[in-house]
């Protein structure tokens, strides 16, 4: 029944040319001046060589069996561990120009790193998260032939880091693409027609919705397509890649509905949405790379940003990451609630007036 | 005659201001019925209580002979709306503004499309199918926003001020097109501040102020009331009589 409204509504909102600009040019462009201004940065960290790591262990931990495994597999990768005493983390990595600290406790452990070697510090931490699920889900024998060679270079170059990274920044903006049916549609007092018709709050906004997500997703798949061409982006899988971004987009315009019912005006929707999309991939990765970043690690795993950049960063670099599944459900799980409390608003506003 | 539509003490606040006040309408099947009155008189809250638009602070409409509020899905397709406003979309071309509106009620595919040249038809519009609504002149607009409104055929077309500020031409069209619709089996009701329009189509009128009807019946009562000579007064002299001549839109 919504078949024609959802095909007029995709009309209205792709016919827009600032819509064009915004969600196909923007990307390319905003990707190519970041991706050749941080070039240096992200060379710099790419030819880390090799380099020296503390650590310390307590005597009754669980871990000490496995020491000397992680000793090789770091000698492997160019990192060469030496035992200090506890609770010297700090001033080892000082005194003895150390490129990270691990400190082993019962069963379990901590990276320090210094400012002076970020890049190395966030190698360390990599090579001991891939070392430590290793060893929690694989037998011991085995441990080393699942880190033999640990993926831990993000041998991502700026190009790729902000060719995709811009693709996700502006997939979470998505409702300003709404923008123009929207204010119209309030304008011209459209929606009062749909409601003479009898039309649903579900059946309306799933009108929205679903031309508000194929139309970002065209046009942010056309620029992808340009940042390939263009600037030699490469994804690393394709399809994995384009379900994350898919889900994102329907997330980001479930989320800009739900702002838009709350409100009731489509400026005070974008504002907020900006805001919060902006605060969000400050911390999550899109202007400061998330790898070079010093924020907790804590602060950016809640930014639903932050595990679409890495998952969809790491498949390009190196074809698989351990971010896929959040990166998928947790869109899912926003779009989901922003759908409802939307649908849900949109009864009672109804049943009211 | 069968009524068709009717509203059981109506009412409406804004504020405490009552701006529909406990109205009684009986809408003939069949007829048309004329609501006049100066700006700020209550039409368009009316009209939108009777679309279920607005929730009445009290009283009902009933619609067929059901409560229409509460008969919504089984109703609201024998109603054809057009707003006062004009509510089309500027980035549509004609035919697919009337495309939207008119699947809204459940038609589509072939039958769609002859009801959409139907529409397009019938507001003289076929020639200007493709093109924008938004490079329409005012007069065209008013005409895509009643085609956007017929295409289902309803039984009962509601239209609220169709010809503000439009030019001769177009008014006289759309008020020939309403008499048509009405020879074909609508009934319609149509709000108006104009006296002539009004007295020209309608089969019977409402005279409403301040959210009240004040006088009703066929043009010729309605003269009646003001005067024993119905030939020498107009339906505006009875109008200003019956409203006061105080200026509105203040
Ligand atoms: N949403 C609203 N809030 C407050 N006042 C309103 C609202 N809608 C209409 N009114 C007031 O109600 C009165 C009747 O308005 P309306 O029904 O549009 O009149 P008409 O259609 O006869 O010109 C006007 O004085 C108008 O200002
Ligand atoms: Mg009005």
């Amino acid at each position: 029944m919504i078949r024609y409204l959802i095909k007029n509504n995709f009309k209205i909102m792709f016919r827009n040319g600032i819509n064009l600009i915004i969600y196909i040019i923007g990307p390319v462009i905003i990707s190519a001046v970041l991706a050749s201004a941080f070039s240096a940065l992200f060379e710099s960290y790419e030819s880390v060589g090799d380099f020296k790591a503390g650590y310390s262990i307590e005597e009754d931990s669980e871990l000490i069996p496995y020491i000397d495994i992680l000793k090789d597999i770091g000698e492997e990768n160019g990192v060469y561990f030496t035992e200090y005493d506890p609770g010297t983390a700090e001033e080892s990595i000082r005194d003895h120009d150390l490129g990270g600290f691990v400190e082993f406790g019962k069963d379990s452990y901590t990276v320090y790193k210094s400012e002076d070697a970020k890049s190395e510090g966030a190698i360390l931490n990599y090579l001991m998260s891939t070392f430590f699920t290793a060893m929690i889900s694989g037998d011991v024998e085995n441990i080393d032939i699942h880190v033999e060679h640990p993926d831990y270079a993000p041998a991502i170059d700026s190009t790729d880091y902000y060719g995709i990274i811009y693709i996700v920044y502006f997939g979470w903006l998505a409702i300003v693409c709404a923008a123009g049916l929207l204010s119209n549609e309030q304008k011209h007092r459209i929606p009062e027609r749909l409601h003479v018709s009898n039309l649903s709050a579900f059946q309306i906004y799933m009108s929205r919705l679903i031309p508000l997500v194929c139309s970002v997703a065209l046009s942010l798949g056309i620029a992808a397509v340009l940042n390939s061409v263009l600037l030699g982006v490469h994804w690393g899988n394709i399809l994995l890649s384009s379900v994350i971004v898919l889900v994102l987009i329907i997330a980001a315009s479930s989320f800009g509905l739900m702002l838009y019912e709350f409100t009731g005006s489509m400026v005070a929707a974008i504002f907020i949405a900006f805001a919060l999309i902006w605060s969000m991939g400050f911390i999550g990765g899109t202007f400061e790379s998330y790898i070079m970043s010093s924020l907790p690690e804590g602060l950016k795993h809640l930014m639903p940003i932050y595990h679409a950049n890495r998952s969809l960063v790491e498949l390009s670099s190196m074809g698989k990451s351990d971010y896929v599944i959040s990166a998928i459900t947790i869109p899912a799980v926003i779009a989901l609630v922003c759908s409802g409390l939307t649908v849900g608003t949109a009864c009672i506003k109804r049943r009211v007036r | 005659m069968e009524t068709i539509l009717k509203t059981v003490d109506l009412t409406k606040k804004y504020d405490n201001r009552t701006v529909v006040d406990n109205l009684n309408l009986e809408i003939k099947k069949g007829e048309i019925f004329g609501l006049l009155g100066p700006n700020g008189a209550g039409k368009s809250t009316t009209m939108n209580m009777i679309c279920n638009l607005i929730k009445p602070d009290f009283g009902s409409v009933e619609f067929m002979g059901m409560d229409f509020r509460k008969n919504k899905n089984k109703l609201s397709d024998k109603l054809g709306y057009i707003p006062q406003h004009l509510a089309i979309h500027g980035n549509l071309k004609a035919w697919e503004n009337v495309e939207l509106f008119t699947s809204l009620y459940g038609i589509k595919g072939a039958e769609l499309k002859s009801r959409i040249d139907e529409s397009l038809e019938y507001v003289g519009l076929s020639e200007r199918r493709n093109d924008y609504a938004k490079t329409f002149s005012g007069g065209m607009k008013r005409r895509l926003n009643i085609a956007c409104a017929i295409g289902h055929h309803p039984e009962l077309i509601i239209f609220d001020e169709p010809t503000v500020g439009i030019d001769p031409q177009s008014r006289n069209f759309i008020l020939e097109k309403i008499r048509e619709s009405n020879k074909n089996g609508a009934t319609v009701i149509y709000t108006s501040h104009y006296m002539e329009e009004v007295e020209a189509i309608c089969t019977r009128i409402a005279i409403m102020d301040n959210g009240k009807v004040i006088a009703s019946g066929t043009s010729e009562e309605l003269k009646k009331l003001v005067s024993d000579d119905t030939n020498s007064i107009t339906l505006e002299e009875v109008f200003l009589t019956l409203t006061g001549k105080k200026l509105r839109d203040m």
